[in-house]
């Protein structure tokens, strides 16, 4: 229990003196987000939401989108330990495997839901979106299910890859296929059949819907229940596969 | 406070430790030579639980380390072959995030990182970030985060590959300040003159089995160390009357009572395809020569 919270201050603490990559991935949606907004409501009218004004997919779509990104940090994280040469002297320590993974894991929980709570409230200020009657503990259940759903998937890849060129092209491409899918670029109902179809195999379908239901449908916890307790679930499928995958004396390579 | 026995590693067909032991009393300081492959970081990751041995046992402080990893890991500190810090943390970070994965309290953290860089160095550096230290400023901050929460058994791999001389010295006073206060010490390095600064008790390892320990006076006296080395071009002259002993292609050498006058003369005309003769003195590197039958490594003096 203390190495696990040495190392997840240790993530704290380089995160602090090394805020950038954060700082990017906070920019960036704010930057892409009013490209979307007009687009986006007008296929919200369309789709029968006639007081929409797009903001309420465009914030959601972009925090999961953008979210993903920032949740491979945790696999990046992890390789960099490789790359810096100090993951022997963590394994030298008197830290088990799975103190290791949990210092790891739960500051980039942490660290996720603050990401996207601050980029729904700067998304809000820039873009006007209003909770107009959903509930906000709701839209904090599904940030924080959402956290946990991909910082466990990408802890299960990075304790399947060898290299961290196979996390970064995961990432990269996984979060635009599941972000795509998940209907954070465009609303579901506006994808080809198949599409649809196949959305609820992803993490960013069940974070939208929930997502649609606070910021469209004026839902409560209730509503939310449901894509927050398969999140959750998955996050626990995964997050236990990852503890029985992880090796903690498996040579890792980080960028050459 | 260490005793490693029969340890036995194979990586595929390659035999990387063969029932070596190694065993080490505290206060002790034990210099663990070998050329490159010779086995040693092998051992010592063995002994710091980073590698699973295929037969052996290890204990250190008498806990069985192989049974109870985590907790033989907080008698021992290590400072492995390649410098393992975080460039981004400064010095204190570095040394206190250390000291805390070690279970050391907030106090006592902060006083040893002090401590500890006090020793080697590395006070005036204290909130410079890892990435803006010289490459000897960060062996010694490599170093230190091994010391911070005073191990009582201290691992160091090749700490001083790459060091410059001020370093070497902060890093050979701290060593035996540590011993002196009860830690024992394993100290792998190619470089001898820091063998005999040290003072350390001598174990040499080749092709992973252990050829011989002792202290410095022991192993000289044990080995017959007097003799020439010499190279030749082309065929040796037949009627040398000499034990010549191949040692590489082209080079031979002749331990026991032969001066380099004797050589000479037996040689006679065939001298002028002599290229080199060189006595052998009784001193590590040629103690390390006859035990081996090969010269340790060199690194280049910075």
């Amino acid at each position: 229990m203390t190495a696990a919270l040495a190392v997840a201050k240790l993530q704290l603490r380089i995160l602090r003196n090394d805020p950038w990559f954060l700082l990017i991935m906070f920019l960036m949606p704010l930057a892409v987000m009013p490209l979307f907004k007009q687009t986006m409501g007008l296929s919200l009218v369309s789709s029968g939401f006639s007081e929409a004004t797009g903001a309420e997919l465009v914030v959601p779509g972009q925090a999961v989108l953008f979210g993903f990104f920032v949740a491979g940090s945790v696999g990046f994280s992890l390789y960099r330990e490789h790359g810096w040469r100090t993951w022997d002297r963590l394994r030298a320590s008197a830290a088990s495997s799975k103190s290791l993974l949990a210092g790891f894991a739960i500051p980039w929980i942490v660290i996720h839901v603050g990401y996207q709570l601050v980029l729904f409230v700067a998304g809000g200020m820039v873009l006007g979106l209003r909770l107009n009657g959903g509930s906000p503990l709701a839209a904090l259940l599904v940030i924080t299910a959402y956290s946990a759903c991909v910082i466990a998937l990408i802890l299960l890849l990075s304790s399947t890859f060898r290299t961290v060129n196979r996390l970064n092209a995961f990432q990269n491409v996984g979060a635009m296929v599941f972000g795509g899918l998940g209907g954070a670029l465009v609303p579901i109902e506006q994808l080809p059949g198949w599409a649809q179809a196949v959305a609820p195999a992803t993490p960013a379908y069940w974070a939208m819907r929930g997502h649609r239901s606070v910021f469209l449908e004026q839902g409560g916890v209730s509503d939310v229940a449901l894509p927050v307790a398969v999140m959750l679930a998955v996050a626990v499928v995964f997050a236990f596969l990852a503890s029985l995958r992880f090796r903690a004396d498996e040579t890792k390579e980080f960028f050459a | 406070m260490l005793d490693a026995r029969d340890l036995t590693k194979a990586y595929g067909d390659v035999e990387a430790l063969n029932s070596a032991d190694l065993t080490v009393k505290q206060g002790q300081i034990v210099a663990l030579l070998g050329r490159n492959g010779a086995g040693k970081t092998t051992m010592l990751s063995i002994i710091a639980g980073l590698l699973q041995p295929d037969a052996g046992t290890v204990r250190i402080g008498g806990v069985d380390a192989l049974g109870d990893p985590e907790r033989a890991a907080r008698l021992l500190g290590i400072a492995p072959q390649e410098t393992g810090i975080y460039t981004v943390l400064t010095v204190r970070e570095n040394l206190e995030f250390f000291g805390e994965l070690s279970g050391l309290s907030r106090n006592d953290r902060t006083r040893r990182a002090t401590e500890v860089a006090e020793q080697l160095g590395l006070a005036d550096l204290f909130d410079r970030p890892g990435r803006k230290l010289s490459g000897g400023e960060a062996r010694r901050l490599h170093t230190a985060c091994a010391l911070v929460h005073a191990p009582q058994l201290l691992l160091l791999d090749e700490p001083t590959v790459g060091a410059d001389v001020a370093t070497r010295q902060h890093l050979i006073e701290t060593v035996k300040s540590m011993a002196a206060d009860g830690a024992a010490v394993v100290y792998t390095t190619h470089y001898m003159p820091e063998v005999e600064s040290l003072d350390a008790d001598i174990v040499i390892i080749d092709e992973g089995r252990i050829c011989a320990k002792g202290t410095r006076a022991e192993l000289i006296a044990q080995h017959q160390m007097q003799g020439v080395r010499f190279e030749f071009r082309g065929e040796l002259p037949p009627h040398l009357g000499l034990d010549v002993e191949s040692v590489a292609a082209n080079s031979y050498r002749i331990l026991g009572d032969v001066t380099m006058a004797d050589l000479l003369d037996r040689f006679g005309d065939a001298a002028s395809q002599l290229v080199s003769v060189e006595s052998l003195a009784p001193d590590l590197e040629t103690m390390f020569l006859v035990v081996t039958g090969r010269h340790i490594e060199h690194e280049v003096e910075p």
